[in-house]
């Protein structure tokens, strides 16, 4: 008998994902992943300045919330930097640079003598939220009057210095990195714990046991029986109240929860602990780009100055703060997360042999060293493994247009050259095409287009991009730190180098890697203080920043390893403007539906891997898969409707 | 912040506050970003930064010809500031997108100084 299991939404996500899941028995036979609401943010791009594109990219999500920004702002740069490389004419064209009207602050750009003038007559202000819209015929399509920088001459363009200034990189990869440590340690402990956590277990838990197991495990001060018996009380009286509140909604009691009381406690109480250390360390986005979420950025740099002589700017005060940041970073990484993924994966090995799926791997790299035109510098390394082979790691070309292609044969788009053809990003088509059932629909058309994220294949194969692809290339290559702490994590869990390729294995992967963040974040911040010291505090080239010195056509990638995984943004700007820009992200490698083969993705391929559920009405074990991977459906898609307000359902057909 | 504090004055004095015609909390969206920014002293003066890494950007002067939306925009960010106070955007070297005004993704880059006359509609 097969019967037909729906998820949707699928919660402690970020976004909107439906599973429907065919049960032979209690043994899933079949998994279908959709994003049900479309992401329109590459149609609401066209046309803009490519300088503002990172600021609307970087809104497709609020929890990765600068890694769209990254990305666009390197399209931005790559794009400008092949086309200053192939020669192309210079001069953005079509737009009327002209000079600020005469007594207009900034008509006399120079030094501070030059600038001096009165502000604006009736600049003393007085104004209650009245509407300031443009004056008529202002849009964002004519809107560039004037450049900031100087229309040089296509020799001196040339010859011009295009690297980014190497603090704007340091800057750049520190931001990356905090990123990275405050999202995994936020879904290790909020999004996915839970999972394997039983949260109402815990309120039986002895504290004095539970503070021996603590300090078993690691040398974190808060493991006294007194602090565990407060984190106790503290669920008791929640449970008492008749009010999970953030604990409401799981299946607890389920018999695949197989922690004691008191790992349960341990777990409760540093996923409290977390909220407040995630608040702190988010505050390094803030320095160097004003706010979390979605700090600043700007292409060619950084937004941030550096001048120790400036109460105004990166400075001495501002960098203790960082440090500061690091440390508490490194601390929580090594003391709570690190041992805390071990000692619950020692309940979980069975969880070792299921939930691998596709065997193939991908990352674009990231984390330069010296400058993003090398790959051989990146802390991450760009690379391919194809059917779990780990001698072999396979090139990746981002240009070759017959290697990363996306497909639409089961999802809701329509291709000009038709609906069979991959089309690689740079020639990528947006055309929403839906075939699939009026709301509300009790089943999707399964045997046809049951998805808005398109399929991304490499040279037509499925790929598995995020923490285990990343941890694994570096595995590959060599790389001695990853060897150590996968080695000595496997050697403790008493489990062999096969058991990475699985749904315990990814979330191993996760803790790994922000380990090695950790450690490479004091690196990073170490050079950027040592090129201070060295009296280099260059941030920004401008050069990037004039559209009368682009080229007048450019396209170019940019690419980041979110912690979701692999990410690029292609962009084709003409006479400065976007004329096409397609996002290929993480969750769209990872969520994506079945393509014209009926290959299916990487969730698909996960569910489908030797699953069976103990009760289809609570499915847990769906869920510890599907989080593994950390799916972030905002970023494959963007939200339209509000269906996000409802609870969890579960129907069994 | 905004949100504790709104549900701070509903629970404290059981009615909501004074809103604009937006409605937003005149506390916190009644004044401009501009006529609180610690850099406006610089915009008296006309000292303004003109590039990310000039030496106006690295004092701390105003980012107005950088594109900065502070005088248009109606928020808090420049008393309360982000991530408890840690900073905000322009203290950060960036100028401010507007975020909070009405179709502010429609109204000019973001890098486009405010034209006078835009400008002298806000503080008319």
């Amino acid at each position: 008998m097969t019967q037909r299991l729906v998820i949707d939404p699928v919660t402690r996500i970020e976004g909107h994902l439906r599973l429907e899941v065919e049960l032979e028995g209690n043994r899933i036979a079949s998994a279908y992943s959709s994003g049900t609401s479309v992401r329109g943010i590459e149609i609401i791009l066209q046309g803009r300045d490519p300088r503002d594109a990172w600021a609307f990219a970087q809104r497709i999500c609020g929890v990765c919330t600068l890694v769209h920004g990254v990305a666009s702002i390197r399209a931005v740069e790559d794009a400008l930097r092949r086309g200053w490389a192939a020669g192309s004419e210079i001069g953005g064209g079509g737009m009327a640079h002209g000079i600020p009207p005469a007594g207009f602050p900034g008509a006399t750009p120079g030094g501070p003598e030059g600038q001096r003038r009165g502000p604006p007559a009736g600049a003393a202000s007085r104004g209650r939220g009245s509407r300031m819209g443009p004056p008529p015929g202002v849009g964002p399509r004519m809107s560039r009057e004037h450049g900031h920088g100087v229309a040089l001459s296509a020799a001196d363009i040339a010859n011009a210095d295009k690297a980014i200034p190497p603090n704007a990189q340091l800057i750049r990869n520190l931001m990356i990195g905090a990123q990275y440590i405050h999202d995994h340690v936020m879904h290790f402990y909020h999004l996915h714990a839970l999972d394997w956590v039983d949260v109402v277990s815990a309120i039986k838990a002895d504290p004095q046991k539970a503070s021996a197991l603590a300090t078993s495990i690691s040398s974190h001060p808060k493991s006294s029986p007194g602090y565990f018996s407060d984190v106790r009380n503290r669920l008791k009286t929640l449970a008492e109240s008749g009010q999970l509140g953030i604990f409401a909604n799981a299946y607890w009691g389920h018999s695949g929860y197989k922690l004691p009381p008191e790992a349960n406690l341990m777990a409760v109480a540093h996923y409290l602990e977390a909220l407040e250390w995630q608040r702190e360390v988010a505050k390094l986005h803030t320095i160097f780009g004003g706010k979390n979420p979605h700090p600043n950025f700007v292409v060619g740099g950084v937004p941030s100055p550096i001048d120790l002589e400036s109460d105004s700017a990166i400075n001495a005060s501002s960098l203790a703060r960082v440090q500061a940041i690091i440390d508490q970073m490194r601390v929580f990484v090594e003391q709570v997360y690190l041992p805390d993924t071990l000692a619950i994966a020692s309940f979980y090995r069975d969880w070792a042999t299921r939930g691998e799926g596709l065997g193939n791997f991908l990352t674009v790299g990231d984390l330069p060293m010296d400058g993003i035109d090398t790959p051989e510098s990146f802390f991450f390394p760009r690379g391919i493994i194809l059917g779990r082979d780990l001698g072999t790691v396979h090139p990746l070309d981002l240009e070759d247009t017959d290697g990363i292609q996306e497909f639409v044969a089961r999802s809701w788009y329509r291709y000009a050259g038709g609906k069979e053809t991959g089309l690689h990003p740079w020639s990528g088509e947006t055309n929403l095409d839906y075939t699939g059932p009026q709301p509300p629909y009790s089943h999707l058309d399964i045997d046809g287009s049951y998805s808005w994220l398109k399929s991304p294949r490499w040279r037509g194969m499925p790929m598995e991009v995020g923490p285990l692809a990343r941890v694994l290339v570096m595995y590959a290559t060599g790389h001695e730190a990853t060897r150590t702490i996968v080695g000595d994590a496997l050697g403790r869990l008493e489990l062999t180098e096969r058991a990475l390729f699985s749904t315990l294995g990814r979330v191993l992967a996760r803790s790994v890697e922000t380990r090695l963040l950790a450690d490479a974040m004091q690196d990073w911040f170490d050079r950027l203080v040592g090129n201070i010291k060295n009296g280099d505090t260059r941030t920004f080239n401008e050069l990037y920043f004039e559209p009368r010195n682009w080229p007048r056509s450019a396209r170019g990638v940019g690419f980041m390893e979110a912690p979701r995984g692999a990410l690029t943004h292609w962009i084709d700007i003409r006479n400065s403007t976007i004329a096409n820009y397609q996002c290929v992200v993480p969750s769209t490698w990872n969520a994506g539906p079945r393509d014209a083969s009926g290959q299916p993705g990487a969730y698909e391929a996960a569910l489908q891997d030797n699953h069976e559920l103990i009760d289809p009405d609570a499915p847990l074990e769906i869920l510890r898969t599907i989080h593994s991977f950390d799916p972030c459906l905002a970023c494959a898609v963007h939200v339209l409707d509000e269906h996000g307000k409802e609870r969890v359902t579960v129907k069994v057909r | 912040m905004v949100i504790t504090a709104v549900i701070a004055h509903y629970l404290t004095f059981q009615r909501l506050p004074e809103l604009d015609a937006h409605g937003r909390p005149l506390a916190f969206y009644g004044t401009s970003i501009h006529d609180r920014c610690y850099r406006r002293p610089f915009f008296e003066k006309g000292l303004f930064a003109n590039s990310f890494d000039d030496e106006g950007a690295k004092k701390g002067w105003c980012l107005f010809n950088l594109g900065c939306k502070g005088p248009t925009t109606y928020n808090a960010c420049a008393t309360l500031k982000w991530n408890e106070g840690t900073s905000f955007p322009i203290q950060s070297g960036h100028p401010c997108l507007g975020c909070s005004e009405p179709d502010f993704w429609d109204a000019g880059g973001f890098y486009e100084a405010l034209f006078p006359r835009q400008f002298y509609k806000a503080h008319s």
